[in-house]
């Protein structure tokens, strides 16, 4: 791309860059290459959603992207900044909530552990982590424990904790992949009031094609083996959807069938080259 | 089944075969949980087995007439030794110095198994030393320790830190091994110090072993204690213990064993409360 290009499109700079970055993991007996000369950018308060088949490298990417590893080759920036270990920019809401909140502190105090490391007042982080429950929808829980909550509400809290330092960009890895369809469909929203209330980016992880559909305003396509960018699809519903209105829309539908068509398509292309040209008349 | 129940029962209740339970496996019966009054009757049986073991022991003097006094003697010398006017501060000089080593075991015992957990080379390259040095039998020594620490608290102190901080040890190194890779990840991710973790993620996900270090280490301590006390010579329980031994006071000897197996009771039931307490979040304890 060149500079002209980029300035014709957007003015700022992507919140998120990656250059093709590979990562490959040293295996017991041979190296195990999983990601491939990837290139991905977000833009500020842009949601993007990464799908792809399981085991394809997505968390591994998400590990790379929040400076949790080191990859072979290529760089991350977070707005601007290379990354070399986790940003201050950048949070992260891990696949498995019950896990990642502490379950020796009670849920406002795992919520205002990131403001508590970086030496805020007592008084204040509280405050500030009562005010993002709040937000998120669980005024009355500040004083029970992890494990005593629900999952989605565990993954509430999980995003109100991402969310407490005031992030320009959010990971998130197949947040809502274990709670029941209705809890779904409010976190769902809940991501999307979040990115419109604050303006963070976000990236998330997802298998449910719907739901990328649902949430994102792109689409990438990650696959092969080592993984790389296969498809970026754009999705024209603008920042306010509604579950029921937005599901029905008849594009709804086409793009589902175009990402189902990509997925599998780059699986077939990978084993029988000679298809390809068949799934450049779908797209 | 059913046609059991008909040709077995002579009285067959419509709709037995439903309400009748099945029977219990061994297995199920092995691990269901007793209610609290079978609990008390069965300690009341075991209770009253020793009880009638010892003063079978007491009938057949075993160990020669006199070694072990009857079952009264003992419960009348357990009575007489707890009230006398001494008794308050020779517990307190054991208790005191047992005290003090555990806190030392306790903190030095945490701090040295968080650095060998957390840096693999130091694990790795201390191993075979901590088994060797902890292999050390101490009983060896305290004639020596003796010339050099004196008759002495502090002589107490130093064996118990140098047997007990073993279990420690070993239990924070594992604790520490074992924290969940996604808890370490969020701590990172989250930008928390290295010490913010080890404080705020690493030391709590490491508690459920340092408990069980602990009450180890207690009990322990309890018995080097005493041990120190009767071949050091040092007072406490354990001088006691000996001094009415060697003055073929057996009665009033058994009576301060007694104590002191009593202690070990308090003990290690105290620690398993305390264990409890601080684990109310822990899944075990859910
Ligand atoms: N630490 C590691 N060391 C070696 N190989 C790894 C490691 N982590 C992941 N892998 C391998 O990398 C590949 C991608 O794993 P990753 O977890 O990133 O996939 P994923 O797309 O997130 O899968 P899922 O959708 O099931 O969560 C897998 O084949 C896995 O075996
Ligand atoms: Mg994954």
């Amino acid at each position: 791309m060149t500079n002209a290009a980029h300035h014709r499109k957007e003015v700022t700079r992507p919140m998120l860059e990656v250059r093709s970055l590979s990562m490959t993991y040293a295996g017991p007996e041979s190296p195990r290459a999983v990601l491939d000369d990837l290139n991905l950018e977000v833009a500020a308060s842009e949601f993007v959603c990464l799908v792809g088949p399981s085991g394809v490298g997505k968390t591994t990417l998400l590990r790379c992207l929040s400076g949790l590893q080191r990859p072979t080759h290529g760089e991350v920036r977070v707005g601007g900044g290379l990354v070399v270990e986790p940003p201050a920019a950048l949070s992260v809401v891990f696949q498995d909530y019950s896990r990642s909140l502490f379950p020796w502190m009670s849920v406002v105090d795992n919520v205002a552990l990131p403001l508590r490391a970086q030496g805020v007042k007592r008084a204040k982080r509280l405050a500030r982590a009562a005010e993002m429950l709040d937000e998120v929808g669980l005024a009355d829980v500040r004083k029970q424990y992890p494990w005593q909550l629900s999952g989605g509400m565990q993954q509430r809290v999980a995003i109100a904790r991402a969310l407490v330092d005031a992030p320009q960009m959010l990971l998130m890895d197949e947040p809502f992949a274990s709670v029941d369809a209705q809890t779904r469909f409010d976190l769902e929203d809940l991501a999307l009031t979040i990115r419109r209330d604050t303006g963070v980016s976000i990236l998330l992880v997802t298998h449910d094609i719907d739901e990328s559909v649902y949430l994102g305003d792109r689409i990438v396509v990650l696959s092969g083996r080592p993984a790389s960018v296969a498809t970026i699809l754009d999705v024209p519903f603008g920042h306010r959807r509604d579950q029921i209105r937005t599901r029905a829309d008849p594009r709804f539908a086409e793009i589902r069938t175009e990402v189902l068509v990509r997925i599998q398509g780059a699986g077939e292309s990978e084993a029988a080259p000679a298809s390809a040209a068949n799934l450049d008349l779908v797209g | 089944m059913s046609t059991t129940a008909e040709t077995t029962s002579t009285r067959p209740t419509p709709g037995a075969d439903e309400i009748e339970p099945r029977s219990r496996t061994f297995a199920e019966w092995a691990q269901h949980e007793p209610s609290f009054r079978t609990v008390l009757g069965l300690r009341a049986v075991i209770l009253a087995c020793l009880l009638v073991a010892w003063q079978l022991l007491h009938a057949l003097e075993v160990g020669g007439p006199g070694t072990i006094p009857s079952v009264p003697g003992v419960v009348r010398e357990l009575a007489a030794v707890t009230t006398e006017a001494g008794f308050a501060s020779v517990l307190w000089q054991t208790v005191g110095p047992w005290l003090l080593g555990l806190v030392i075991v306790v903190v030095g015992g945490v701090a040295i198994g968080v650095v060998l957990g957390t840096f693999s080379f130091a694990y790795r390259s201390t191993r075979a030393t901590i088994d060797f040095v902890r292999s050390f039998p101490p009983v060896a020594v305290i004639p020596l320790a003796v010339l050099t620490l004196g008759v002495s608290t502090k002589l107490k102190v130093v064996f118990i830190v140098a047997t007990c901080i073993w279990p420690m040890v070993l239990q924070t190194i594992v604790g520490v091994r074992s924290v969940d890779p996604i808890s370490r990840q969020a701590a990172r991710s989250m930008r928390l110090s290295w010490w913010q973790a080890v404080r705020w993620v690493v030391l709590p996900a490491t508690m459920p072993y340092v408990a069980t270090g602990l009450r180890i280490s207690a009990v322990m301590a309890l018995l080097v204690t005493i041990g120190v006390e009767i071949l050091g010579g040092v007072a406490g329980l354990g001088q006691s213990i000996a001094t009415f031994e060697a003055a073929g006071d057996v009665d009033t000897m058994w009576g301060y064993l007694l104590t002191a197996m009593l202690l070990g009771v308090i003990v290690s039931q105290g620690f398993s409360r305390l264990e409890r307490f601080a684990l109310r979040w822990h899944a075990s304890q859910r």
